[in-house]
């Protein structure tokens, strides 16, 4: 029998979607004080409007949902999911009064994308938009990478018992520290700490390009928000091609991998455990599925002589591949270069690197370097078993911050998210298909989409079909949170319609 | 005593950034051997 809700848990949901709505007001404030800054007088207005849509609706649920009542597991992997779809209808305001959009809908695809870390986007004359709605669009693409509610928890929450509840619900189970709260600040720490270090990097080599210096900044702020939230937003529509820098792309680099790493492995790193690098299970995944899927495309496309000489090969190659694989989503290759000069064997090599993706508790998307590594250590656990005596005892570990002992529970874990994570790529390619995109370039697409890439070869465009916009934003949100916390969501809903 | 506590861990958060870093331009530099490599083959 489903149980209907009771009126406490709609209270409970209510109280904290309000919370995390008005984080959101608040985070407008930055790119308000941008535009205030550019003179960009109806940009601001714009800002002040947003603002106090979400300002109305966090505050004014709060006060219809008052209740002392602290949340269980259902209302914290509800609220996680729920606050991300009011975040996403509320935070694509500035967009939408931009006027750079053709639909409301477009504006959904590109704020959903920000929050994600996705990269894809519909807005119309990027180059031309205001300073302060870049600052929107990338900062929102950077609190996303840490996740809409840490910014909550950090800021908002002030140690309630549920939070962990919520946190997890955001697609990030690792505890840094013993208190979530705590958590919330460390992942702040590390993530503002790199912010200024690769910002002050990317603006020294921005004005040694020749760039201004208040340009050079502010152009370095989103190239490494972008890059560090393994995002893939730029400023320019050539994204960072538009820089042509070897130092550039090098230093991008540097953030996007490092971007894409588990938190609790940065927190490992900095707090004195450096041989964690080396031993870690998603960094060994990561160095032998990025190795692999760079060597090959490295082959293929040095065979297919479409880069003249060993430099430009590592320039567009590497750089696309790490790209992929972190689920930034950065590129210094035009998209339909991916079809006319990468061919098929480019194009299915980096889909299966943007499908592979991160770490888990980082910034990124897609299966996760932990997943491949517990289900290869599955794999060996198997053949090991096989070739000794039937009487001996095969156990396997892996190491992730400690040694853990691998058992099935891990194993279907991990086994079930990969099928989920197959199951939306399968299903996005298909509605690709079924609108008339050769097969190829409609999976790189839906795995973008789904792995919160952000690669495009050229389908991802205002002019596609508004069920395919939906596709890829459901299978955006999905991916980025996980699936359990947008079922649990969905029961929710279900519950109430057809509980007792 | 508190600010010796203090700068011995900021040189640890610094430390562990650059072990990041440095295995991060490590694959960059493996990348580019891959990428010379394949151009001697297919020259």
């Amino acid at each position: 029998m489903i149980v209907r809700p009771r009126l406490e848990d709609h209270l409970v949901i209510g109280k904290y979607t309000g919370k995390v709505i008005v984080g959101v007001g608040l985070l407008m404030v930055i790119p308000l004080l941008v535009s205030l800054g550019f003179g960009e007088w109806d940009t601001a207005v714009d800002f002040v409007i947003s603002i106090s849509a979400c300002l109305i609706f966090g505050f004014g649920t709060q006060l219809f949902c008052r209740t002392e009542k602290d949340m269980n597991w259902s209302h914290g992997l509800v609220v996680a999911s729920g606050a991300w779809v009011w975040a996403t209808a509320l935070g694509a305001l500035p967009h939408y009064l931009s006027g750079h959009a053709s639909s409301y809908l477009d504006t959904l695809f590109d704020v959903m994308s920000g929050y994600t870390t996705t990269g894809l986007y519909l807005l119309q004359d990027i180059d031309h938009i205001a300073n302060g709605l870049n600052m929107w669009r990338h900062l929102l693409t950077y609190a996303g990478g840490q996740g809409i509610v840490v910014i909550a928890l950090t800021f908002l929450f002030k140690g309630t018992s549920g939070a962990y509840k919520v946190y997890v619900g955001e697609g990030k189970d690792e505890k840094l520290l013993p208190n979530v709260v705590h958590t919330a600040r460390a992942i702040w720490l590390v993530s503002l700490t790199w912010l200024v270090v690769g910002t002050a990097a990317l603006t020294a080599t921005g004005i040694w390009l020749g760039q201004m210096p208040i340009r050079a900044f502010f152009h370095a702020m989103w190239v490494f928000m972008g890059a560090w939230s393994t995002g893939g937003f730029a400023p320019q529509s050539y994204n960072t091609f538009w820089f042509h820098s070897l130092t550039y792309e090098t230093i991008c680099i540097v953030i996007m991998i490092a971007g894409s790493f588990n938190f609790a492995l940065h927190w490992a790193m900095w707090t004195g455990n450096l041989k964690e690098i080396r031993r870690n299970v998603e960094t060994i995944s990561m160095f032998v599925t990025l190795s692999v899927t760079t060597l090959a495309a490295t082959f293929w496309l040095a065979k297919a002589n479409v880069y003249p000489d060993a430099m430009s090969l590592l320039r567009k190659v590497f750089y696309q591949i790490v790209s992929g694989h972190t689920t930034t989503g950065f590129s210094t290759v035009y998209a339909k270069a991916f079809v006319t000069q990468w061919g098929p064997i480019g194009l299915v090599v980096t889909t299966i690197a943007m499908a592979i993706g991160a770490s888990a508790c980082s910034t990124g998307g897609g299966i996760k370097g932990i997943r491949m590594g517990i289900m290869s250590k599955a794999f060996l656990q198997d053949i090991r078993r096989m070739v000794s005596p039937e009487s001996a005892l095969v156990s396997q570990k892996y190491h992730h911050i400690r040694d853990v002992w691998l058992d099935d529970g891990l194993v279907r874990g991990a086994m079930t998210i990969t099928v989920a994570y197959v199951t939306i790529y399968a299903v996005a390619t298909i509605v690709g298909v079924l609108y008339g995109f050769p097969l190829d370039q409609a999976a790189f697409e839906a795995v973008s989409a789904a792995s919160n890439t952000g690669l495009s070869c050229g389908v991802t465009a205002p002019t596609i079909p508004a069920l395919m916009k939906v596709t890829y934003i459901a299978s955006m949100w999905l991916g980025r949170l996980e699936f359990m916390s947008v079922f649990a969501l969905g029961g929710y809903l279900w519950s109430v319609v057809r509980g007792r | 005593m508190a600010n010796g506590a203090r700068r011995k861990r900021i040189s640890g958060y610094a430390l562990g950034m650059l072990a990041e870093s440095g295995w991060i331009l490590a694959m960059t530099v493996l990348a580019l051997l891959m990428a010379i490599i394949a151009k001697a083959i297919w020259r």
